[in-house]
């Protein structure tokens, strides 16, 4: 008797693994009883529960039954039979409810010899779908995707709910949540839709940073995943010259405006190159940006700006250069820029501009002297028309001479492009100090030049 | 009347010796102690390449310069030791520098490679000299107050209130205020700029002069009727070799 009762006392110490079913809500392991109910489902969707089976007994456990039967429901991603689990460990299974149509549906959940009614129900609801430029809810995942949105800006996408159904659906409550989506606008819940009837109502993004965000709209028991990428692009930068026609020779103010405001702090800068119309010369050195004495100046803007600044400054100063031909300015920044930010300015020949000019009588001639600028550098002709004393025109009249090809070798190896220093000596024979004064004029191919009359002291 | 009469030929031959260069503003010297040459005209400058660093102080007439380095005066040929620190420099036709120094309180001739000191005393801070035969023209500042004086301290002219710093020309003047810079021609007439903050005025050329201000220098065109303004490129950050 005793001995009976110790080995009844030895198979109690050794006893069983004992499976015990939970089903996951909010995280929790709640435990199943003899029914579980899936609630209602929209037709055609598909709702999941995580179920887990633990062994609390003190012996490993093993699965050997595990089926899930009956219309609507069905077992999801279960491994191979049989599944062993060991003592305190759990097993996590997937049942699907996914209904057809709307009826009530049930279907036995069998876990070795745990058995559980499965219950469901489907009910009937709107589709939803997108306007005209807008995009979603995608087929497979249900995702409304809003793209890439400009920060700071925002678009509106509309969307319709229409009751496919031959019985009136009834909409309860429609959310949007995420950081940077809005909505629904145009649509106020509970609503009913009658057969056919649809509904439109506006979902908005409007990104308040750079990046990507992710958002819900939840109608009623369904649920859309929002997504849309915050964009920080320099709306196309507004380059403006001031003022009237620009020439060579000139100091000339370059603004930049923004169509939109700066999403964020921009900075960045803007490059001048040349093309010149002579063949004579690759480049113009003198076609540059003041303040940084280089073809670029930096910029800045804070977000919200809608002017660019230089060093603090509304406009970068630039010279003109030397020499007629293409000035293009084109824009970097730290943000992408949309559009084609280049502006191109032309730079057109003009006549030699006569910066200062004077004569010298010396002994047996006289010299003259003459600074411009020839932005064709193909100045050549120049003809001079003196007058003695009296202010008589000699009478050999104007004195003609072609100095092309000085002046060409000269622009050639400029290291100021067109602007020059001529000076223009004469061998007088007679009494030069009765020759009083000179017209001087000079050609290009834009025209002729003129100095005022030059006393020759 | 009788026309004289000429003949006149060009000679292609002098021509072509002479011919055509480059037209320049003048020798500048920059913050960094580098003379630069400052090419083109009006409103467009370009820089020349270096032509001295370690440059104190420096002045030009036409070809002939004189600059000043901490320690010595030097026209290119001929050097003289100096006190140290800055110094301004006005220089005549003939090649002759009229010298202050200013740590020293000093003003000095150096010609042939000497320097010799003078006897005056402007009684005040010197803003701007002008070697005028063998005297000269003298800004002080006394007080809040800017004279115009000869070396022997005659008063030649009061400038107005506020003048922070001056150059003196042949014939004419440039001062600063706090937000103007001012041409005095000869005849008296004034032409004012809106430039702000200009620590420093130099006589570039007869027909230019450079205003350096925190913000970046400028030039102003003398020419009569020409009077104007331009933005000088910011300088090139080389050195001289």
């Amino acid at each position: 008797m005793r001995a009976a009762f110790l080995g009844m006392l030895l198979f109690a110490a050794t006893a069983s693994a004992q499976l015990q079913l939970f089903a996951v809500q909010n995280g929790q392991d709640v435990a199943v009883g003899a029914t579980y109910d899936f609630g209602k489902s929209a037709v055609g969707a598909t709702k999941q529960v995580v179920f887990h089976v633990l062994n609390s007994g003190t012996a490993t456990a093993s699965l050997t039954t595990l089926q899930v039967s009956g219309a609507g429901f069905s077992l999801t991603g279960a491994p191979p039979l049989p599944i062993v689990i060991l003592p305190g460990a759990k097993q996590t299974l997937t049942v699907s409810f996914s209904a057809g149509q709307v009826a009530n549906y049930s279907a036995n959940f069998q876990v070795n010899s745990i058995s559980v009614l499965l219950l469901g129900s489907g009910v009937a609801t709107a589709t939803l779908s997108s306007g005209v430029g807008c995009t979603g809810p995608d087929p497979s995942g249900g995702t409304i995707d809003f793209g890439n949105v400009q920060v700071g800006l925002g678009t509106n996408c509309t969307y319709s709910l229409r009751n496919l159904n031959m019985v009136a659906v009834t909409v309860t409550s429609m959310v949007v949540t995420g950081q940077g989506f809005t909505g629904p606008q145009g649509v106020k819940t509970p609503l009913t839709l009658q057969p056919g009837e649809m509904v439109n109502f506006t979902l908005s993004f409007a990104p308040p940073a750079p990046g990507v965000f992710a958002g819900m709209l939840t109608i009623d028991t369904r649920s859309y995943v929002l997504s849309g990428t915050g964009l920080a692009q320099l709306s196309t930068p507004q380059l403006d010259v001031q003022s009237s026609a620009v020439h060579s020779g000139q100091q000339r103010s370059l603004t930049a405006t923004l169509p939109n405001p700066a999403p964020v702090a921009v900075s960045g800068g803007i490059t001048m190159s040349f093309i010149p119309d002579s063949p004579l010369i690759a480049d113009d050195p003198l076609v540059k940006f003041v303040a940084s004495g280089s073809r670029t100046v930096a910029f800045t803007a804070k977000a919200g700006d809608t002017q660019l600044t230089f060093g603090g400054q509304s406009s970068a100063v630039f010279q003109t250069g030397a020499s007629s031909g293409k000035i293009k300015f084109s824009v970097t920044a730290n943000l992408p820029v949309q559009g084609d930010p280049t502006k191109i300015v032309t730079v057109p020949p003009d006549v030699v501009q006569i910066d200062t000019a004077s004569g010298l009588k010396m002994a047996g001639g006289l010299q003259i002297s003459l600074t411009g600028l020839d932005n064709t550098l193909a100045a050549g002709a120049m003809s001079f028309t003196f007058y003695d004393t009296g202010g008589n025109t000699l009478s050999q009249g104007a004195l003609k001479a072609d100095f092309s090809s000085a002046f060409q070798s000269y622009f050639a190896k400029s290291a100021v492009a067109g602007m020059f220093q001529a000076m223009i000596t004469f061998v007088v024979s007679g009494d030069v100090s009765k020759l009083g004064s000179v017209d001087v004029s000079i050609t290009n191919p834009a025209g002729q030049a003129s100095t005022a009359r030059l006393q020759l002291p | 009347m009788k026309q004289a009469v000429f003949f006149l030929t060009l000679s292609a031959a002098a021509f072509a010796q002479t011919g055509v260069t480059a037209p320049q503003a003048g020798l500048v010297l920059g913050e960094d102690g580098v003379v630069r040459p400052l090419l083109g005209m009006s409103q467009s400058f370009l820089w020349g390449d270096p032509v001295q660093a370690g440059v104190v102080a420096l002045g030009c007439a036409g070809t002939a310069c004189v600059w000043k380095t901490d320690t010595a005066m030097t026209d290119g040929t001929n050097t003289a030791a100096a006190p140290g620190g800055a110094a301004l420099i006005s220089v005549k036709q003939d090649g002759t520098a009229l010298v202050y120094f200013a740590a020293a309180n000093q003003f000095a001739w150096f010609r042939n490679g000497a320097l010799e000191n003078l006897d005056w005393d402007a009684g005040g801070m010197v803003l701007a000299i002008r070697a005028q035969g063998h005297g000269a023209h003298i800004a002080v500042q006394r007080g809040s107050s800017v004279w115009v004086i000869r070396e022997n301290g005659d008063v030649e002219q009061a400038l107005p209130d506020g003048v922070t710093t001056a150059a003196l020309l042949d014939g004419r003047m440039v001062y600063a205020t706090a937000d103007a810079v001012v041409l005095q021609k000869g005849d008296g007439s004034t032409l004012s700029f809106p430039v702000s903050g200009a620590v420093a005025l130099r006589e570039l050329s007869p027909r230019y002069v450079q205003i350096s201000t925190p913000g970046g220098d400028f030039v102003l065109r003398l020419d009569d009727g020409h009077e104007e303004i331009s933005m000088l490129p910011a300088a090139p950050a080389e050195a001289a070799q």
